[in-house]
């Protein structure tokens, strides 16, 4: 049986049009002559690993073209798929915890506030951004995971406590003493091997501030905090901050973990 | 880099990245020059690739389920393109661009007539009005009907409690969504 063409994607991006990557589009081909009832089988499978699953890419398709099955079918893989990108988000009652769990706890609502905002709005309008969730789907949660922290970062700003003179990027004395603060602190701990092994798994925690995260994932990505070479990338360039903010930021951040590191 | 690659819009470069096989300092360096002015949002994202995606595999709970039946229910009436519902849908989307401050949720609430109108500040809907463009009064008839249109998780079956279908008030929604009492105030006051 010939398959019926599946709908290509329209998006352009830097590197021309976008298309389906091949598994996708093979897999599609298969997935559209299956009857209802058996695609609605292999959709509800949740893991990748399992024989038959099928990859969030498809199922995106499949809820935004309905491609010939029932309305009740459309709706069924609707269901699916955001019962996987809630599978992907913090979730409230795991967070009712201290402060930070409205932060995270909005960001899992904005995420999903605005994914089904394309999807209702797709029908009538096309939404290319969409067409990238049908080219790689976790890369496009990736991008929605940056726009919603952004959102409730900035929304929520003026909660969080200010600690460092934006103008001379110093703490103030008496925060100093009171946070064991000296000259000799060794910004290089970072390098340490148990550090990067701490510090990557605690970077979506409540104790470090969005620029405290860019900067610490600068750092071991390998960039230097400044340079006198003007043309060599920096932190403090990349975030646009002088680079005793940055400093006074890595150490605030570093500090942070001590009672982890010793075991306290 | 070409003249036309200088001018590619922030998706098209955050896009671009995100599909870079590699993400490592060298990749980041790169965008970092030639794309100077989204370089916080470069970082952030990469950070965010640098990140494992945790996917939960425990069964999804009872809000979970009345938040996907509420979408679900929206997705057929949208598809079955019901009314000034749906154009209350489309134009508060395109507020997206321009909503600042306000959470997504609160616009939600907004077209699924969640919200009392009476505790919108006149402020709030002039501003509305002027940023999709239409008269308030035609604004306030559409928010009134959404009211009718807008059933809130009606068809939710569970033994857990379904999200309320109680209205609340326009601060509630600002508060309950997590904005901060001073940008709460700005809000109300039509500045946003």
């Amino acid at each position: 049986m010939i398959s019926p063409a599946i709908r290509p994607l329209k998006k352009i991006g830097k590197n021309g049009l976008y298309k389906h990557r091949p598994e996708t589009l093979n897999l599609l081909e298969e997935l559209v002559l299956l009857p209802d009832g058996v695609l609605l089988e292999r959709c509800n499978i949740p893991l990748r690993d399992v024989a038959d699953y099928v990859p969030s890419e498809c199922l995106v398709y499949l809820v935004r073209t309905k491609h010939g099955t029932k309305e009740a079918t459309a709706e069924k893989l609707l269901e699916i798929l955001l019962g996987r990108l809630l599978s992907y988000l913090p979730k409230r009652s795991e967070l009712d915890r201290g402060p930070v769990s409205l932060v995270r706890s909005n960001f899992s609502d904005e995420v999903f506030s605005n994914f089904t905002e394309m999807i209702l709005g797709d029908p009538e309008k096309f939404d290319d951004k969409l067409d990238f969730f049908e080219f790689m789907f976790d890369l496009g949660l990736k991008r929605l995971f940056l726009d919603a922290k952004k959102m409730v970062w900035r929304r929520e700003k003026k909660n969080v406590p200010y600690l460092v003179e934006e103008k001379t990027g110093e703490l103030s004395e008496d925060l100093q003493k009171k946070l064991g603060f000296s000259d000799t602190f060794d910004l290089n701990e970072i390098e340490r091997a148990e550090l990067r092994a701490l510090i990557r798994p605690s970077m979506e925690s409540s104790q470090f501030s969005e620029l405290q995260r860019h900067i610490i994932h600068l750092r071991l990505l390998g960039f230097p905090i400044s340079s006198k070479d003007p043309v060599k990338q920096t932190i403090a360039k990349a975030l646009n901050k002088s680079d005793r903010t940055i400093r006074t930021h890595l150490k605030l951040a570093l500090l942070s973990l001590k009672p982890i590191l010793n075991g306290d | 880099m070409t003249h036309l690659e200088s001018n590619l819009s922030r998706e098209d470069v955050l896009d671009a990245f995100a599909l870079e096989a590699d993400h490592g300092q060298a990749t980041l360096e790169r965008y970092l020059r030639d794309y100077p002015q989204y370089s916080e949002d470069l970082v952030g994202l990469s950070l965010e690739i640098s990140q494992p995606l945790d996917f939960c595999t425990a069964p999804l709970d009872g809000e979970s389920h009345a938040k996907i039946n509420a979408v679900v229910r929206k997705f057929s009436e949208a598809t079955r393109s019901t009314g000034s519902n749906s154009n209350l849908l489309i134009e508060f989307k395109r507020l997206r661009s321009a909503r600042g401050s306000i959470p997504i949720q609160v616009f939600s609430l907004l077209r699924d007539g969640q919200v009392k109108i009476a505790t919108i500040p006149r402020a709030v809907l002039a501003r509305i009005a002027e940023l999709i463009d239409a008269r308030v009064e035609a604004l306030c008839e559409q928010l009134a009907q959404a009211r009718t249109l807008g059933e809130p998780a009606r068809s939710f079956k569970s033994e857990e409690r379904p999200m309320s279908p109680e209205q609340i008030s326009f601060e509630e929604a600002l508060s309950d969504a997590g904005v901060s009492p001073e940008i709460r105030s700005e809000i109300m006051s039509g500045k946003f």
